[in-house]
């Protein structure tokens, strides 16, 4: 599928992620809009099931993303870096539809920039003494601590790690400034490293 | 340098200036509690970027694709009938108006015919009385009853009457002197 767009410039702006020539020329060659998808579904798809922390969600969540990406391509600001450009997409589609889960909506958005944030108790799940289940529980942790963040801690520490933006793309992903980025990302971190410090599983074990 | 948690995590992530991370590492040399710190710390950025590896079906991206193929189509589609039900719609209101007019229209037609018909008796009648008078008054001549009064009435009459025909004739042709 092709769209009238300025394919050369797109198909650019995404070989940027390949970082080298050879793969710019096929991004150059083939459809831009399919090369989008086969470039970003993995980080993109896996963004927004941190986000929602539920699969078949994630996975129609990151199909009306692309949907957008591709009703905005004749938009792409070349201003932002391409990948920028479509979390942008990603983050505001994913939290429109959190927003709509109106039922969580309250607890989503309080911020307060100085303050620490709690975690609620999490169920631990039962001992074990294999170690390979005690990574699993650890992750289990980790992934059930980051659903627990607030909104705002959560979309930032999600496109830090998981579509591995810097501070400055965040930034501009999220319309913040970079101090407050910087500061929510350390918070967040602060958090669930408290929570797997208090659930007993701590790296300088 | 004092101890400074967010710039260790900064530090791990090799998000400093190279003078900050040699001053990080410098310190970390001598301060034990950073450095055990930096270990708990260490633990959670290797956790938190597991979290990117999130097992995603095969099929994934060729659905994407496909739907995104499909929603085209049916916008194109969708446009195609919006321009069909467009052409629908102006058709019946066109259609309904017209119907709605009717009517009126034949209100205007009705009064239009009436009035012809009605101009219509109305010279017949002026013709009869013109020719009851031509009678009456020529009677009257030949009994000497009437004068130069009753002929002079009955020639404005004739006149009248004969300019009202002239003009009768003239705004409605032929349909004008019909009779039923």
């Amino acid at each position: 599928m092709t769209k009238r767009t300025d394919a050369m410039d797109v198909s650019t702006a995404i070989a940027a992620g390949y970082g080298n020539e050879e793969a710019m020329a096929r991004a150059v060659q083939s459809d831009p809009f399919e090369h989008i998808v086969h470039r970003y579904h993995r980080p993109v798809t896996a963004f927004i099931y941190r986000m929602v922390g539920d699969y078949e969600t994630a996975l129609d969540l990151a199909q009306e993303v692309f949907l957008k990406v591709y009703a905005a391509l004749d938009r792409y600001d070349e201003r932002f870096k391409f990948s920028t450009w479509l979390f942008k997409i990603a983050s505001n589609h994913t939290i429109d539809y959190l927003r709509k889960q109106t039922h969580r909506t309250h607890s989503l958005d309080a911020v307060e920039e100085d303050s620490e944030i709690h975690l609620p108790e999490l169920i631990s799940p039962e001992p074990s003494p294999e170690r390979q289940s005690i990574l699993r529980e650890q992750r289990a942790l980790i992934e059930a601590a980051i659903a627990e963040l607030p909104l705002p801690y959560r979309q930032v520490i999600v496109l830090r790690h998981v579509a591995e933006l810097s501070y400055e793309e965040i930034a501009q992903v999220t319309g913040l400034p970079l101090g407050t980025v910087k500061n929510r990302i350390f918070r967040a971190r602060e958090a669930i490293r408290k929570k797997l410090i208090q659930m007993g599983i701590d790296g300088t074990e | 340098m004092n101890c400074d948690r967010e710039k260790l995590y900064l530090y791990l992530e090799g998000a400093l200036n190279p003078s900050e991370h040699a001053e990080v590492s410098a310190h970390l040399q001598t301060c034990g509690a950073c450095a055990a710190e930096l270990q708990s710390q260490r633990a959670v950025m290797d956790e938190l970027d597991r979290l990117a590896d999130v097992p995603l079906p095969e099929w994934l991206p060729e659905r994407i694709i496909q739907r995104v193929s499909e929603d085209v189509t049916m916008a194109w589609q969708t446009k195609a009938e919006r321009r069909r039900a467009l052409l629908v719609a102006v058709g019946l209101t066109a259609i309904t108006c017209a119907l709605l007019s009717l009517p009126t229209l034949a209100g205007y037609l009705r009064t239009a015919w009436v009035g012809l018909h009605l101009a219509g008796r109305l010279m017949w009648d002026l013709i009869a009385v013109s020719l009851k008078a031509v009678s009456l008054v020529t009677i009257g001549l030949l009994h000497d009853v009437a004068g130069e009064t009753e002929l002079t009435v009955l020639l404005a009459l004739l006149t009248g009457v004969t300019i009202s025909l002239i003009v009768a004739h003239r705004t409605w042709p032929s349909a004008s002197l019909e009779r039923r």
